[in-house]
């Protein structure tokens, strides 16, 4: 259980979500509604997520399957060094980049996505030695109105039998979420009767 | 080379028939509801108000309910295992469709997320023409609860909205776990999500009891599009030639002329109100057979596998070979089939799945089954069983093999085996040389001394030279393999059983040639062992 490398998994992830910012960014963009530069920011960011994440990481243990074609972006991704290594800086990046996204109605859910894959990869980030510690640190868990909570504790309640953790990530994930619903709610108010999108 | 359709029809004319069938229901379904639902006189005043957003979502959520229900049906590998392992299927090709039942589950999983993308985003559009054409005429037919209302509140606060948003990241969660790259390298992750299957079937169930989506019931006093004398908005104020012709006529058995505005096409008046219902949820149909079915078997595999196994002996061979053999009550198989270990000593949650080796028989009750030390279960498993060895871990050997009963001799259809083992380096044989040596030995006592052919294949050189013509070093399996299955069977058409066990570049060589003409038009049936 312990060499279970999860980062795999939230490349996966980033790299879904990225193709789901750019569906929902399209549908926005052509429909031209109220706000619909949100959607072309969408395209964008979802672009960006896909170039970087298209190149597979090296597995700790084994050998690792590359995507097709990967070697050309993964001389320009190396170029950035600890920037694009860094699994707590690709964490932060992601959650930045999926803000924005959440004020449409049709790149909602590449938002929500791209959180749950910032989310998995904060958890790589940090050493397994101070898990422990961090949990004793936080203060209380926010309340997370939308499903990514029940779905992570789905995940991590297979898990917690042997991973001592678990209770972190249940902290982190909707501390997360409830930031991003603010943000949502703050910039969000504004006339009743405008369409949107 | 070019094709044998004997071989090809063998080998793959009755899964491309099964999917042409399965893809003419899904085609049927969605046209067909994508038609009630666009042309539908109990859906007018709906589709008035979403349009094509209506009809593609409602039409996706047809197909969904056929795939989500038959996605269940290859999971339940002990009802397949008895269907195949039963006199009720006799015939060998249909034995082989139900091997097919992991791909066809992958079908089923690759269409449901292809049409979940076209069910959210047509539902993402009916949120918002909800809100835009929010009917004061019409005001149960709405979700929204006032016009204008911001979609999103639609998506968060309704019960079909919310579940659906959970439905999705369930979704999402569990196809991003589920990619090849993943399960071969991370297989743990790909099972504990793939879990969430059940989740995902509770909220779909909730999800379709929100009755959002409405039909008119009295289409006989109300026919859509008819004049309402008392109201004066949005309806065509009615010419007087037609209105004295068409007082109180019954329902016209043709159209009548079209009026200028395309809303209304018929000009018969409202003897009343429309009345709406909510539509049954007919997807409680659909999943609820596969789903109890999946379920018991579920509850089938947990009470069987909750009888002990003894283990009588553990041995270990050369090159990280451990060998187990067991006993337990009861316990019948067949040459071919694997068994799912689970040792809560090693690991609470974790189980995997090993080839037998050895069947039990009516005679002996022992069963066995060979692990390669790879892996970190393997190694706790080895470390359990037996004191901890210092050996490093090599990748696992291209084959396993199959071991028919040595002391209780049916009489199988089989006439011949002819066994073929590559491996990178010689001391990879040695853990099997024992059981091989054995098997040989049988063979020649019970006069039958050519009915197993071994043939013996080195990847890497390092200077052996082989002193028998069974081992063979250096070799480029695809070319041999080619020349081999021509020079091997004689003369009249044959059929040839292959089962390939290794890396998939293998198999798909083995997978092409067994389906190319050879001089000999001997039929080349080909079959794969996979757990992943």
């Amino acid at each position: 259980m312990g060499q279970i490398e999860w980062a795999m998994w939230a490349n996966e992830q980033a790299l879904a979500s990225g193709l789901i910012l750019i569906t929902g960014g399209i549908v926005a963009t052509a429909g031209r509604f109220t706000q619909w530069y949100f959607g072309a920011y969408s395209i964008v960011a979802g672009v960006f997520v896909c170039l970087l994440e298209y190149p597979r990481g090296k597995r700790k243990k084994g050998s690792t399957m590359e995507r097709w074609g990967q070697k050309y972006m993964t001389s320009v991704v190396k170029l950035f060094g600890p920037l694009t290594r860094n699994y707590y800086v690709r964490a932060v990046l992601h959650l930045l980049l999926s803000v924005p996204a959440g004020f449409l109605l049709a790149t909602i859910l590449g938002t929500a996505c791209l959180a749950i894959a910032s989310g998995i990869y904060l958890l790589v980030s940090v050493p397994p030695a101070h898990r422990g510690k961090r949990t004793q640190n936080q203060t209380q868990v926010a309340k997370c109105v939308c499903g990514v909570k029940c779905a992570v504790r789905s995940v991590c309640a297979f898990h917690v039998c042997k991973w001592s953790s678990v209770s972190r990530l249940i902290d982190l994930i909707p501390s997360s979420c409830q930031a991003l619903i603010w943000a949502v709610a703050l910039f969000s108010r504004g006339h009743p009767h405008d369409p949107w999108l | 080379m070019a094709v044998s359709w004997r071989s090809w029809l063998a080998n793959e004319g009755v899964k491309h028939l099964c999917l042409l069938i399965w893809l003419s229901m899904n085609v049927l379904l969605f046209w067909k509801t994508f038609l009630l639902y666009n042309q539908g006189p109990e859906y007018h005043y709906l589709h008035q108000m979403l349009g094509l957003g209506l009809c593609l979502s409602r039409a996706s959520a047809s197909v969904l309910n056929l795939n989500c229900s038959l996605i269940l049906l290859p999971m339940c590998r002990i009802l397949l295992a008895f269907l195949r392992g039963s006199q009720k299927v006799p015939s060998r090709r249909t034995r082989r469709l139900l091997d097919k039942s992991r791909t066809f589950h992958i079908t089923c999983g690759v269409t449901i997320c292809i049409f979940s993308g076209v069910h959210v985003a047509a539902h993402l559009v009916n949120a918002l023409n909800f809100s835009v054409n929010y009917s004061e005429d019409f005001v149960e037919l709405n979700a929204a609860r006032y016009r204008n209302e911001d979609p999103r509140k639609l998506l968060f606060t309704t019960v079909p909205g919310l579940t659906g948003v959970c439905m999705v990241v369930v979704l999402f969660l569990m196809i991003t776990a589920s990619t090849y790259a993943i399960r071969v390298s991370n297989y743990d992750i790909f099972w504990y999500t793939h879990n969430l299957f059940f989740v995902f079937y509770m909220l779909l169930m909730l999800h379709v009891s929100g009755g959002l989506l409405k039909y008119q019931t009295n289409l006989d006093t109300h026919p859509p599009g008819c004049i309402n004398l008392n109201r004066t908005s949005s309806q065509n104020i009615s010419l007087p030639e037609y209105f004295s012709e068409h007082f109180h006529e019954p329902f016209p058995e043709e159209f009548s002329k079209p009026e200028e505005f395309t809303q209304n096409t018929f000009v018969k008046i409202c003897m009343e109100e429309p009345r709406f219902q909510a539509n049954f949820p007919q997807t409680w149909l659909w999943i609820s057979g596969p789903l109890c079915l999946y379920c018991a078997e579920r509850l089938y595999r947990y009470i069987r596998s909750n009888k002990p196994v003894t283990i009588i002996s553990v041995i270990s061979h050369p090159s990280d070979v451990m060998e187990i053999r067991m006993v337990k009550e009861n316990f019948k198989a067949r040459p071919g089939q694997y068994i799912i270990l689970h040792c809560p000593s090693v690991s609470a949650l974790e189980n995997h799945p090993f080839t037998l080796t050895m069947c039990p028989t009516e005679t002996k009750a022992t069963f066995g089954v060979h692990l390669k030390i790879v892996g970190d279960w393997t190694e706790r498993f080895r470390d359990l069983l037996l004191p901890p060895s210092s050996q490093d871990s090599e990748i696992l050997p291209f084959i396993q093999s199959r071991n028919y009963p040595k002391d209780d001799w049916k009489p199988y259809k089989l006439r011949r085996l002819y066994f073929i083992w590559v491996c990178r380096d010689i001391q990879s044989f040695r853990w099997f040389a024992d059981l091989l040596c054995m098997l040989h030995n049988k063979f020649w006592q019970e006069n039958r001394p050519d009915y197993v052919n071994i043939q013996l294949y080195l990847s890497q050189t390092d200077g052996i030279q082989p002193l028998d013509n069974r081992l063979t070093v250096g070799a480029v399996v695809e070319e041999n393999s080619c020349r081999w299955f021509e020079q091997k069977f004689p003369r009249g058409r044959k059929t040839v059983g292959v089962f390939c066990c290794g890396p998939n570049s293998l198999s798909k060589t083995l997978h092409k040639l067994s389906n190319q003409n050879n001089s000999y038009g001997t039929r080349f049936e080909y079959n794969k062992e996979s757990f992943s």
